[in-house]
């Protein structure tokens, strides 16, 4: 009997996606009426390997990068292996939350470029910089984050957590969206919640209208022929589409219900603030119809202020700390999605 | 908007009370006013203007009982689905509504004026639990067992005290003003009788 208990024991703490898709995986949208057309579509496929957070978007300094060193830094603590990696473009900072010492290059490093992140390790957790010298061309493709996002995805790890920057990048999006959890980090004020919405704006717009399948060929003439603006949200546009192709319209209204970002306002003060996240939500379902979910918003802490200023990580220096509770519930919580996600595949 | 049912409009429960529907409307019009945050960067300001109106005109519907039953009976032909509706059933048939003034059957003498003792029986004459009165007012059991008693030296500051009657009187069907203005009048006796004993 003990034997038997052990391996369902086993069997829970199993963070592997199954690697054969379920047989009727089909059945999921079972309500909304077939579309064939919905598997390919490369973020829905069944993906194995490690699971995967994405912290991407809303707006610099909303505080992904501590959130992303500090999660998993609690998720190792917990016996997880955890890879943390930097890919965000622009302000790639994510080593000095963790006192990874800063990379001086040379110019003659800059001119030469290089092609391997840099993997260190710490505190049981792994964390992947692409910080070598970048070849000194303005393409938009960065190779060596491609790469490091690659080697990422296709490792042996439990998690990874991609720190994707603030930006709308193609990779950036599509990491946010095949994610097992796409979470924006947003802060409580005007400008912060503007980018944010901005973020989903253009992330749900890759999710339901990119891509050369039928569904997203057909909404997108129905939208160009739309010279009044009619069709303002996902809703009009699906109820438009149901009249001239029913097939399109289910398979647009599909990934619409697909679209679950998770929101995360951090650095709260007042009540008020802890509200808003709920009030995004709110607004996000009245206006586009999505099922956007919250983490529960993050409570201000000067130490965050303290251990970026010090180099020391919250989650090591100072884990008995406000911001260090924060961490350690967010951290459960989002193991808690994945483990429900697991279970629902 | 046109989809969603009137309650899922506040986003409260079908079985929500008075109060919830109030607070779900003070903090959806609080949450969506056109200077907040929520609506910035994602909604037109014609989009919140409408979208204000249809939480007023949602609210207007719901606080008022016969509107709501009138709405409650078209939305839910089959019955009400509300898990409190339930449970009202099983707590047993409804008490018989309150006197209109439950004074005049109390069988007082002419000069009564209204102390604790006086609420007390007000209140088990119309089969008011205490309970349910802290429920409602959210006055501790404490202080409304203070109240009834009364203990004096118990009680909360005057300022407290004269809201804390009103609210009472307010659920047995009494004269607001006449509760506060005599049981303070008791009070302040006791206050000056107790001076009195200390010098």
């Amino acid at each position: 009997m003990g034997e038997r208990e052990d391996y369902q024991a086993d069997d829970t703490l199993d963070l592997e996606v199954p690697s054969a898709p379920p047989p009727d995986a089909s059945g999921d949208f079972g309500s909304l009426n077939e579309p064939s057309f919905i598997g390919e579509i490369p973020w829905h496929e069944a993906r194995r390997g490690p699971m995967v957070i994405a912290l991407a978007g809303g707006k610099g300094g909303a505080g992904r990068s501590l959130l992303a060193a500090n999660v998993g830094l609690f998720l190792a603590s917990l016996g997880r292996e955890v890879i943390v990696a930097d890919l965000d473009p622009a302000g790639a900072n994510l080593h000095t939350y963790l006192g990874v010492e800063p990379l001086l290059l040379s110019f003659g490093a800059l001119l030469r470029g290089g092609t391997r992140p840099q993997l260190e390790r710490i505190s049981g957790m792994s964390l992947w910089l692409c910080r070598a010298p970048r070849p000194l061309t303005a393409s938009p493709v960065d190779p060596l984050r491609e790469e490091t996002l690659e080697m990422a995805l296709n490792s042996e790890a439990d998690i990874v957590i991609l720190d994707m920057g603030a930006q709308h990048d193609d990779l950036t999006l599509d990491q946010f969206l095949s994610a097992d959890l796409g979470v924006l980090v947003t802060l409580p004020d005007s400008a912060a919640v503007e980018r944010a919405y901005a973020f989903l704006r253009t992330a749900l717009y890759r999710r339901i209208l990119h891509g050369s399948d039928e569904p997203a060929v057909i909404a997108r003439a129905l939208l160009n022929a739309d010279h009044v603006n009619q069709l303002e949200t996902p809703t009009a546009l699906i109820e438009a589409l149901s009249g001239v192709h029913p097939n399109a319209a289910s398979a647009i209204r599909a990934r619409l219900m697909a679209f679950t970002p998770k929101i995360l306002m951090n650095r709260c003060r007042a009540r008020a603030d802890r509200e808003l996240e709920a009030g995004m939500i709110s607004a996000l379902r009245r206006l586009w119809g999505i099922n956007a979910e919250g983490l529960g918003g993050g409570d201000h802490d000067d130490i965050a202020h303290e251990s970026t200023r010090k180099r020391r990580p919250v989650m090591l220096a100072y884990p008995g700390s406000t911001l260090g509770g924060e961490v350690e519930r967010l951290s459960r919580r989002l193991l808690a999605l994945l483990n429900a996600g697991v279970e629902r595949a | 908007m046109s989809g969603l049912n009137l309650y899922e409009r506040l986003e409260i429960d079908p079985g929500a009370s008075d109060d919830e529907v109030r607070r779900a409307y003070k903090r959806l019009t609080q949450l969506f006013s056109p200077s907040g945050v929520v609506c910035y960067g994602l909604y037109r300001a014609e989009e919140i203007k409408a979208l204000l109106e249809d939480f007023k005109a949602a609210y207007e519907t719901l606080v008022d009982p016969e509107r709501r039953r009138r709405y409650d009976q078209q939305l839910y032909p089959q019955g009400h689905p509300s898990a409190r509706a339930a449970e009202a059933v099983k707590r047993g048939p409804p008490r018989p509504a309150l006197p209109a003034d439950p004074l005049s059957l109390l069988d007082l003498p002419q000069d009564a004026v209204i102390d604790g003792p006086v609420l007390a029986m007000v209140r088990q004459l119309c089969q008011v639990p205490l309970a349910e009165i802290a429920e409602r007012t959210k006055i501790s059991m404490f202080t409304l067992r203070c109240i009834e008693e009364p203990r004096y030296a118990d009680l909360p500051a005057p300022v407290y005290l004269r809201g804390f009657l009103k609210q009472i009187a307010t659920l047995l069907h009494l004269d607001g003003d006449r509760v506060v203005r005599e049981y303070m009048h008791g009070v302040e006796r006791w206050q000056k009788a107790r001076k009195k004993a200390r010098w």
